[in-house]
């Protein structure tokens, strides 16, 4: 086990600089994964750690160790690809030993070690099959045993439930991070899926266009996004944005462009009077009934059921919010209903580029 | 049975029939017919076998027929690969590089076998020339005209004409690979040497099967490239079965003979063939 620690890492491919200056730390046993959309860099940064990628400038490290200008194979980690990347030519016996095969382990070791990780993850009665005769998740945990069996110092996990249906995939997530509490080791996990990332990850490092926009426990990232692109990106539904001013009188209220006034909870003085983009979960949205204080009007334009709860879609404040219902909605398409947003769960965030959370 | 009953698929496939007879099935049934009678035409039994069988070169052209095939394919599969890796690498000029390197094949057989001969030449050829100006040698070696050297130097040619088709296939077949099993193969620890041996040369199994035996085909009917420089000498040293089919049929004039050879030729190419696709037929279904 070991802690991974990059230090101001540039990745450049001719003029195009893909990662700008990355700053990040692994610790020792923790789970973390990079998050973001497509073309964010989080594959090329783990393809970095991995050693497949060069690095322009600045530093990783590995428990302790610069690896720069070591080759994978010497950096002792190993890596879970979103195609498996298994030798198709080998049995899953052979796919799973090849690397300590390749270390001169000796034949004894290098069964217990494959018999081991099978029997961890259920592969025993594949062993000797090929990887075209074995389903996706087979192929999934394959690839896992291939890891495990060398136990490295560091996992790492490009993108690996991307190929697998979304049963199977919820499935392999559990597996993940079963197998994760079971070997405790370092792992760098990416995806773009922020369900993925929220429910594996100790800590979330989410990216946008080769910066890193937040770093944080799941549900730190969750209740204080750092910014517009973090609070949009994490949680789903995505959270609501309305956009408006504050008022400076007492008591402070928030006016959205539609003149929808919403009164701001006491203690606000740091939103006196500016353009400001007001940002609310949608489960902190309620429809209420007449007469209840601080509500606005909202207009039904959809409704999506998905079981235990419902999304309500509606226009309000001159702009789409969605909200959420933990029970079956009977609220029907073009009917105005009363909302009130919990005033504690309100978010500000400036209505610059940036966008960044105004702390109160 | 009426025209109408005759499944129309049967006149679509017609046209074709009768070509593939008039041109393939209508010659070899006449070669049969040719080897089984005499210059009168009168029936002749196996006696031109015997004569063929029992002439004192058949046992040097079997052999010289065999060391040129296993010599010229061994050869062409191992310039091909390694060219084919070489040239799936990245460096600076990789295009020019691969388009020059497809010059020997594209180079029309009897033009490439006239500039070896030449540079084979005892006398004038530049290869003694280099060689003996490198002090490698120091007379000249008649390469064509030793009995010892000649088949090394038409093996040289012919691997040397059809080793870019064997690079072309090779390097077709590791572009379908994908690049996440070099990858996997380099972080479990990999050299370059176990990418060509674990996963490149797998991976191209497939693709070498159907070129092997493109090659041993092509080798075994080849004519040109020893027709055209030694004409089978010195001596019968270079002679392979084709070219002495050939010669006895058209220098000779023993077309008999020359038939029954031909026979002979068919049946020990199709028995190879048929081996060969056993053997891998056998290797797929594992």
């Amino acid at each position: 086990m070991a802690q991974v620690e990059l230090n101001k890492v540039v990745k450049k491919y001719g003029a195009y600089e893909a990662l700008h200056e990355v700053d990040m730390r692994v610790e020792n046993g923790e789970f973390v994964v990079l998050v973001g959309p497509s073309g964010c860099g989080k594959s090329t940064l783990l393809r970095m750690i991995a050693g497949l990628e060069a690095i322009s400038s600045g530093a990783i490290s590995i428990g302790g160790r610069v690896v720069n200008d070591i080759r994978p194979k010497e950096r002792d980690i190993a890596m879970v690809f979103q195609s498996y990347a298994l030798y198709p030519h080998m049995t899953v016996r052979k796919n799973m030993s090849f690397a300590l095969k390749l270390a001169s382990v000796p034949q004894p070791e290098i069964d217990a070690a494959v018999e081991r990780a099978a029997s961890i993850l259920g592969l025993g009665e594949l062993l000797d099959r090929r990887p075209k005769q074995l389903s996706g998740g087979q192929r999934q945990r394959v690839a896992m045993g291939r890891a495990i069996v060398r136990n490295p110092q560091v996992f790492l996990f490009d993108e690996p439930l991307s190929n697998l249906d979304a049963k199977l995939r919820v499935q392999m997530r559990a597996e993940i991070r079963e197998l994760h509490q079971r070997l405790g080791a370092t792992t760098v996990y990416v995806t773009h899926d922020q369900i993925e990332a929220m429910t594996m990850a100790d800590k979330i490092v989410v990216m946008r266009q080769g910066y890193i926009e937040q770093i944080g426990h799941p549900l730190e990232l969750y209740d204080r996004p750092a910014n517009l692109f973090v609070a949009g990106f994490i949680g789903s539904p995505a959270m609501n944005f309305i956009e408006g001013e504050t008022s400076a009188a007492s008591p402070q209220s928030f006016v959205a462009k539609d003149g929808t006034s919403i009164t701001l909870p006491a203690g606000s003085a740091a939103l006196d009077g500016r353009r400001v983009i007001l940002a609310i979960r949608p489960e902190d949205l309620a429809v209420v009934g007449d007469g209840t204080p601080d509500a606005f009007a909202g207009k039904v334009v959809g409704v999506e059921t998905t079981g235990p709860e419902s999304v309500i879609l509606l226009e309000t404040c001159g702009t789409r919010v969605s909200l959420v219902l933990r029970e079956r909605a009977s609220l029907g398409v073009g009917q105005t209903v009363l909302l009130r947003a919990d005033p504690a769960k309100l978010h500000f965030f400036e209505s610059d580029d940036h966008g960044r959370r105004i702390i109160m | 049975m009426t025209s109408r009953n005759i499944s129309p698929g049967l006149w679509f496939i017609l046209p074709t029939m009768l070509l593939l007879a008039t041109l393939i099935i209508y010659p070899m049934l006449s070669t049969v017919e040719l080897s089984l009678t005499d210059s009168s035409g009168a029936f002749a039994g196996m006696r031109n076998f015997n004569v063929a069988i029992s002439a004192p070169s058949t046992r040097l052209i079997l052999f010289n027929t065999a060391y040129y095939v296993i010599g010229s394919v061994v050869f062409q599969l191992l310039l091909g690969i390694l060219a084919g890796i070489l040239l799936n690498q990245q460096f600076a000029g990789r295009s020019v590089v691969r388009s020059l390197m497809l010059i020997p094949w594209v180079v029309p057989g009897i033009v490439a076998a006239m500039t070896w001969a030449w540079m084979f030449h005892t006398d004038y050829g530049i290869i003694n020339y280099m060689l003996m100006q490198l002090g490698i040698i120091s007379e000249p070696v008649g390469w064509l005209t030793d009995p010892d050297t000649v088949m090394p130097a038409l093996i040289a040619v012919n691997a040397w004409k059809m080793f870019p088709f064997v690079a072309v296939m090779v390097l077709a077949g590791l572009q379908s690979v994908p690049d996440e099993l070099y990858e996997a193969v380099r972080v479990d620890g990999a050299s370059f040497w176990h990418e060509i041996w674990h996963i490149m040369l797998p991976q191209l199994q497939p693709v070498l099967v159907s070129v092997t035996l493109l090659l041993t085909i092509w080798a075994l009917d080849g004519i040109t490239i020893i027709y055209s420089i030694t004409g089978g000498g010195p001596a019968n040293r270079s002679m392979i079965f084709p070219i002495q089919i050939y010669v006895q049929a058209f220098e000779y004039f023993e077309f008999n003979r020359a038939a029954a050879m031909a026979v002979l030729y068919f049946l020990f190419i199709a028995v190879i063939i048929v081996l060969y696709m056993r053997m891998f037929a056998a290797q797929d279904k594992d």
